[in-house]
């Protein structure tokens, strides 16, 4: 059913985020969490297979902006990022997807607080555990650059699975949203009764 | 022995407790390896944490590494720590004395373990997660070039499902 532009006009930014603008927004998420995945990787690269010294392996940004890597803004604000966009773009699953998304919202709920919890400590100056340097609550059972190489992996993939199934075309009639629907090269002639 | 950079007070460090709230004098005091966290190649150096504070004016902090004094000196990145600027190697015996006033304390002789080894299989995981990252960058740069051929349009949203 096409909404009248009278009701078009009444969507909140979330209605639209979710329904029209779905589509779009998701894939824009996606290249954003892709990208930092990705110099994660380029990184994780550097000093488990690489075996590059630690101050070297600045990842790639990190050859530019070394100060990005030493950061604890930085992580906070990439984790405070991506958990925003799981919340905003949540209305818009439907079905098994929207459990899925859930699961990585939920994961990167747990990440987010472990990065708020390590400025806090920064920003405060006395750490948990009694460390001498800022400390993860799951740390002193996994070193810190494997235990965030996890959580970004444990949230990718619920994040990925949910995207496949939200974009299957069997799910198009459940959703409100354009993911699921056929290509535009094949739908065109029908495009505008969607 | 290799040098080490102090630790940061903010980033890129992981620590491991040695000696934890041994009770020396009249302090509680943690001895820490502080070490870059790469994963096979470590030069850690040592912090001596005062777990309730920092010692009093003219306490001084002697760290040995076998028969050698090390360069030991209040953190300026650590509040009430003092931390060495040398690296200690797996098996060396480290010694802490905290001196005050004419009267020392030392804690017990600790003897350095070997460093830490991943608990992860990181090689395959970083592997596996190239490859995902790899596929999905595939899939997603041309659903995104699908969704900007479609012209947006409007469904019934209702949002309550």
């Amino acid at each position: 059913m096409v909404r009248t532009s009278e009701q078009t006009a009444e969507m909140g930014f979330i209605q639209k985020l979710n329904g029209p603008w779905h589509e779009r927004a998701l894939w824009i998420y996606l290249a954003i969490v892709v990208l930092h995945w990705i110099e994660h990787l380029f990184q994780a690269a550097q000093i488990w297979i690489v075996e590059m010294p630690r101050p070297e392996a600045l990842g790639a940004l990190g050859y530019v902006f070394p100060w990005l890597v030493k950061s604890e803004v930085m992580h906070f604000g990439y984790a405070l990022i991506m958990f925003t966009g799981l919340v905003l773009l949540l209305p818009g699953f439907r079905g098994a997807a929207r459990g899925w998304w859930l699961a990585s919202t939920i994961i990167q709920g747990w990440h987010l607080i472990e990065h708020s919890t390590l400025q806090i400590q920064a920003i405060v100056g006395s750490n948990l555990f009694g460390s001498p340097v800022p400390t993860s609550f799951l740390q002193p059972f996994i070193p810190r650059p494997e235990l965030h190489l996890v959580y970004n992996l444990i949230v990718f993939i619920p994040m990925i699975v949910a995207m496949w199934l939200h974009t299957r075309p069997a799910q198009d009639t459940l959703n409100d949203c354009n993911c699921a629907a056929p290509p535009v090269e094949r739908a065109k002639a029908g495009l505008a009764s969607v | 022995m290799s040098i080490a950079l102090p630790a940061m007070a903010h980033g890129d460090h992981d620590a491991r407790p040695l000696l934890r709230r041994a009770e020396v004098g009249p302090y509680t005091v943690s001895l820490w390896q502080v070490y870059p966290d790469v994963g096979s190649a470590i030069i850690p150096h040592l912090i001596v944490m005062f777990d309730d504070g920092m010692p009093d004016e003219g306490a001084v902090v002697s760290v040995q590494v076998g028969s050698e004094n090390v360069h030991v000196m209040p953190s300026m990145t650590t509040t009430g720590a003092w931390e060495t600027m040398s690296g200690v190697e797996p098996g060396d015996v480290v010694s802490v004395t905290i001196s005050e006033r004419g009267e020392s304390w030392s804690l017990p002789t600790v003897v350095i373990p070997p460093p830490l080894t991943s608990v992860l299989p990181m090689r395959a995981l970083i592997a596996i997660s190239i490859f995902l990252a790899t596929a999905v960058a595939w899939w997603a740069a041309g659903r995104t070039a699908q969704a900007w051929r479609r012209p947006i349009t409007y469904r019934n949203v209702g949002l309550d499902g």
